[in-house]
């Protein structure tokens, strides 16, 4: 299970495309699309060596929200974009 | 040889023989992909032995059918398959079909298989719009989009919508009819510059309607369309998501046929569309 403080890096052989709307990432290990909306884009956009509390705390701050019902978030779409192969912990 | 005429395109370049009268049959069917000058990788062979047509791709069998109608699909699949594995190695290609409109816009159709690609691009080209293809369209990250011209492939639900193309020869029972766009009117062009993608989804009886599809959305279909994505995957995700920037994408909801038209015409001529 990933953890609030482990540090999150995007996985090898990834390619984005950025959009207004949300971003598509073409795994090339896996041979798999993925598509993110808006929201997913935006903490995507934070995980790129932070912890997922770390990107939860700046993202409640850019958005003026709670931070317990940002983090929840947050931590459910980083283990999701972990269990998908998108993220890996930095020192892997 | 059918007169010894090289047939093709991306790459897949070919002559036929056949003994008649299905030697004119096919070539009448491929008259739209016609290479004039081009040089031939490899022969398609076609013969009747013991009741069945046995097709031969240079020295491979293809496989077997026991009518001419049965032998010509078989033809016109294998050169499908090639045509796209070929064109799939220089380009992205998706499975869309590809109309020009009389003003110079190209539109992209793009959608699985049984949602009216081809009876939506028959209307068009009906109503005065140059061909490119019913099947796969090779992309240039540019937006531009070249031609496979192959015979409009139109099935068995289609027919009564365009009575004018039964080619006449074809049995009862058959599934499909391989008609070449030109006998709609229409003319072959061999590239256009792609001004506008539709994802058309043909739904009997429902009120044909449009909408905006956003860019991210737009470029997931696309690259969900793209033939051999698993190889190719980086190049033709960047190539669809440049074109799903640069044009404006609309679903379509197809529930009638003319309406189609009227619709995929009207958005053409839109200021963001047109050229």
């Amino acid at each position: 299970m990933t953890g609030v403080e482990d540090l999150l890096c995007p996985a090898d052989g990834l390619h984005e495309e950025w959009f207004e709307d949300g971003i598509l990432i073409w795994d090339e290990t896996r041979a798999l699309l993925h598509h993110l909306d808006l929201r997913a884009a935006l903490v995507w956009s934070l995980l790129d060596g932070r912890s997922l509390g770390q990107a939860a705390a700046e993202l409640a701050q850019e958005l003026g929200a709670a931070p317990g019902v940002v983090q929840q978030d947050v931590l459910t779409l980083g283990r999701r974009l972990r269990s998908r192969g998108l993220l890996r912990p930095c020192d892997a | 040889m059918v007169g010894t005429l090289v047939y093709g395109r991306h790459g897949h370049l070919f002559e036929v023989s056949a003994p008649e009268p299905l030697r004119t049959r096919i070539r009448t069917a491929l008259a739209t992909l016609r290479a004039p000058g081009a040089e031939p990788v490899g022969r398609y062979a076609l013969t009747l032995r013991q009741r069945e047509w046995h097709l031969r791709w240079d020295d491979e069998p293809v496989g077997s059918r026991p009518d001419p109608d049965g032998a010509l699909l078989l033809l016109h699949w294998h050169i499908n398959q090639r045509t796209i594995a070929t064109s799939s190695q220089a380009r992205t290609t998706v499975h869309a079909a590809l109309a020009q409109s009389p003003a110079g816009e190209g539109v992209l159709l793009a959608a699985p298989m049984e949602s009216g690609k081809t009876t939506t691009v028959t209307g068009l080209l009906r109503a005065g719009w140059d061909f490119l293809t019913d099947e796969a369209a090779a992309l240039d990250p540019d937006g531009t989009a070249w031609a496979y011209p192959k015979p409009l492939t139109l099935d068995r639900g289609s027919w009564r919508l365009f009575p004018e193309l039964d080619p006449g020869d074809v049995a009862p029972a058959a599934l499909s009819w391989l008609v070449p766009a030109t006998r709609t009117g229409a003319r072959v062009v061999p590239s256009t510059q792609v001004r506008m993608v539709v994802l058309p989804a043909y739904r009997g009886g429902e009120p044909t309607r449009h909408e905006r599809v956003p860019p991210s959305q737009a470029a997931l279909v696309l690259a969900q369309s793209a033939f051999h994505l698993d190889r190719h995957g980086a190049r033709d995700l960047g190539c669809v998501s440049a074109l799903a920037r640069s044009v404006p994408t609309y679903r379509l909801v197809v529930g009638d046929l003319a309406e189609a038209v009227q619709a995929i015409s009207e958005l053409a001529a839109r200021p963001e569309v047109a050229a």
